[in-house]
């Protein structure tokens, strides 16, 4: 009933902008008014449902896949070169992530407490951590972004503040956020199979961190604690680019370990460690179902000319 | 009027052994048509929830159909559930929401009231309240819904109140064997919610139902529902498809063999339409 709804909206809608306008000009002006018009308004919506799939969580009855073997949390600036969906080409139903650069663990313990049951029983989280972006994981602040894969329960409880007008029409919202994720989704597909490693700017270096890592050990603590109580596996993936990353790593090893036998921390400093850590999967019968919903099967590419462009005119 | 057979739960209250849900019925004429379809077919159990947001609708046309059918109160099973925005904002404590509940239902009592989801560091007061709210008389059965074997032990062990029903999602694909288990010899009734999985494609291309509905002269569908009352679960189903309520109608004309019980179980992959931390955060 939607559908038909939004099918006779999208009809109307250049008739009546075609009327209106033709009041005040020529019809030869009123047509191209019309056309923009409608190419810009489509082009809106076609973005936010891009935003909407890829940025909120799967709609449940469309998205049929479940009982993944890997949850991926966490923050690295290394995402910009890992294809994480990449593992789900090669084998279906691999890792769910909802990593993101400029997430901070405060808001990765909230999107584990809702994002967890779509792993299998005894699935992994993998939380990555990188302390040379330590501005990122102590702060305990949550982004818009971050706010969007809430439980309205979870907004509620906190004292978190997201209208559902809001939620649903980030490009008009928050037009620099929206247009940031398109931009990065796009510049991720043209970099796809890149090495992070490779950028000098990210390579080894001497960063000393001078505060204390406290926070980033006892949300560790918490998000381990968590998963082991529901039965999941935990697996730290630590990236370590500097001196103060070795000692932050260490450090976990050593607190870590001994009250949370079995947990694996993993020093990475290459794209190919990553892969590494996901490669060894658990032989485990699994549901075979190709997803419904568009995300990440839309190729942005696909829009550029048709609706990015015109978008950016306007913008 | 002939009703569809019961089952005995735990304190001597009988249950259908089918029951009608009302998820996603917010049209109030869909869900009349819907409801007296079922009366007419012989199914007097319904399933609703504070979040369905019909539990007013379902008061009013059971009403209606009391009239109509001669029906008394207690020819009807109504089962209720307390959702987690009520356990939240009410800290457990969900007395008032339990009796704006009976009043939107035009009832004294509800037959089974549900805590709808786990929700952690409300489960256990709200679980508290019901046991009040049972003591009172205002249900004559409680339960919790969407439970693993955690969430049962921890109410055992804080309460010592053991549910009379617990209602989790169980169909061929998940058959949820450690609870069903932990229910089987602890006497509580397993309600199975979503029990045809909304037919995807497993269970609709399954080459296994396919046969046995076969041999039967059935339909998948309904061999499902015989899976679930021979292995000694309670579907409770919901279609916005009147001939699919006949349909179920007509699975008591027939019963499945053990072995056919036990394949139709093995087609288990723990597959579960419903992420339940996607609804009950920190589930």
């Amino acid at each position: 009933m939607f559908g038909i709804k939004k099918i006779i909206f999208i009809l109307l809608a250049p008739v009546a902008i075609f009327i209106a306008s033709s009041n005040f000009c020529s019809w030869e002006m009123a047509a191209i008014i019309t056309l923009v018009a409608t190419s810009l308004f489509l082009s809106f919506f076609k973005l936010n449902s891009i935003l909407t799939t890829d940025t909120m969580p799967p709609d449940m009855f469309n998205d049929t896949r479940r009982n993944f073997d890997y949850l991926l949390l966490g923050s690295t600036r290394a995402w910009k070169y890992i294809d994480q969906e990449k593992y789900n080409r090669q084998v279906s139903n691999r890792l769910i992530s909802f990593a993101n650069y400029k997430r901070n663990l405060f808001a990765d313990f909230f999107i584990l407490q809702r994002m967890f049951s779509y792993l299998h029983e005894n699935g992994t989280v993998i939380i990555s951590i990188d302390p040379d972006e330590q501005r990122r994981y102590s702060s305990t602040k949550l982004t818009y972004a971050d706010l969007r894969l809430l439980h309205p329960l979870t907004l509620s409880i906190n004292g978190f503040n997201l209208s559902l007008t809001k939620k649903k029409y980030p490009l008009f919202f928050y037009p620099a956020y929206s247009v940031g994720y398109l931009f990065h989704k796009l510049k991720k597909d043209l970099l796809r199979g890149g090495k992070w490693e490779s950028n000098p700017a990210v390579k080894f270096s001497d960063n000393i961190i001078t505060l204390t890592h406290e926070n980033l050990y006892a949300q560790i603590e918490k998000m381990v604690h968590f998963c082991n109580e529901r039965g999941l596996d935990t697996k730290i993936a630590c990236i370590v680019r500097s001196k103060e990353a070795a000692s932050v790593f260490r450090e976990l090893e050593d607190r870590l370990q001994p009250v949370r036998p079995g947990l694996e921390i993993v020093a990475l400093n290459s794209y190919q460690d990553f892969e590494g850590i996901i490669s060894h999967r658990k032989e485990k019968q699994r549901l075979h179902i190709t997803p419904q919903y568009k995300s990440a099967l839309f190729n942005l590419y696909f829009y550029i000319g048709v609706e990015l462009l015109p978008y950016a005119v306007a913008v | 009027m002939d009703y569809i057979p019961t089952v005995e739960i735990s304190n001597g209250e009988r249950m259908p052994v089918m029951i009608m849900g009302t998820f996603q019925h917010t049209s109030y004429k869909q869900l009349r048509e819907i409801v007296r379809t079922g009366i007419e077919h012989g199914f007097n159990g319904f399933d609703t929830a504070y979040d369905y947001g019909n539990e007013a609708d379902l008061g009013s046309i059971l009403q209606e159909c009391r009239g109509e059918f001669s029906l008394q109160r207690e020819d009807l099973y109504l089962v209720d559930k307390i959702d987690i925005w009520q356990m939240a904002q009410n800290n457990g404590e969900v007395s008032r929401q339990i009796d704006e509940a009976l009043q939107k239902l035009n009832t004294e009592y509800l037959d089974l009231l549900l805590i709808h989801w786990p929700l952690p560091g409300y489960f256990e007061k709200t679980w508290e309240t019901f046991i009040d709210i049972y003591n009172q008389g205002k249900a004559k059965a409680i339960g919790v819904s969407n439970v693993r074997m955690r969430h049962l032990l921890q109410l055992v062990e804080s309460t010592g109140f053991k549910p009379h029903v617990v209602q989790n999602e169980r169909h061929p694909l998940r058959s949820d064997s450690e609870v069903f288990g932990y229910n089987q010899s602890n006497g509580i009734v397993l309600q199975a919610y979503s029990p045809v999985c909304r037919m995807i494609e497993p269970i609709s291309n399954s080459g296994v139902l396919k046969n046995i509905a076969k041999k039967y002269g059935k339909t998948p569908g309904q061999v499902i529902m015989r899976w679930h009352i021979d292995t000694g679960s309670v579907p409770v189903f919901m279609t916005q498809k009147t001939k699919r309520i006949k349909e179920y109608a007509g699975v008591f004309s027939f019963a499945l063999d053990k072995n056919e019980t036990d394949i139709i179980s093995s087609l288990d992959m723990n597959y579960k339409m419903t992420p339940e931390s996607l609804i009950c955060p920190g589930f």
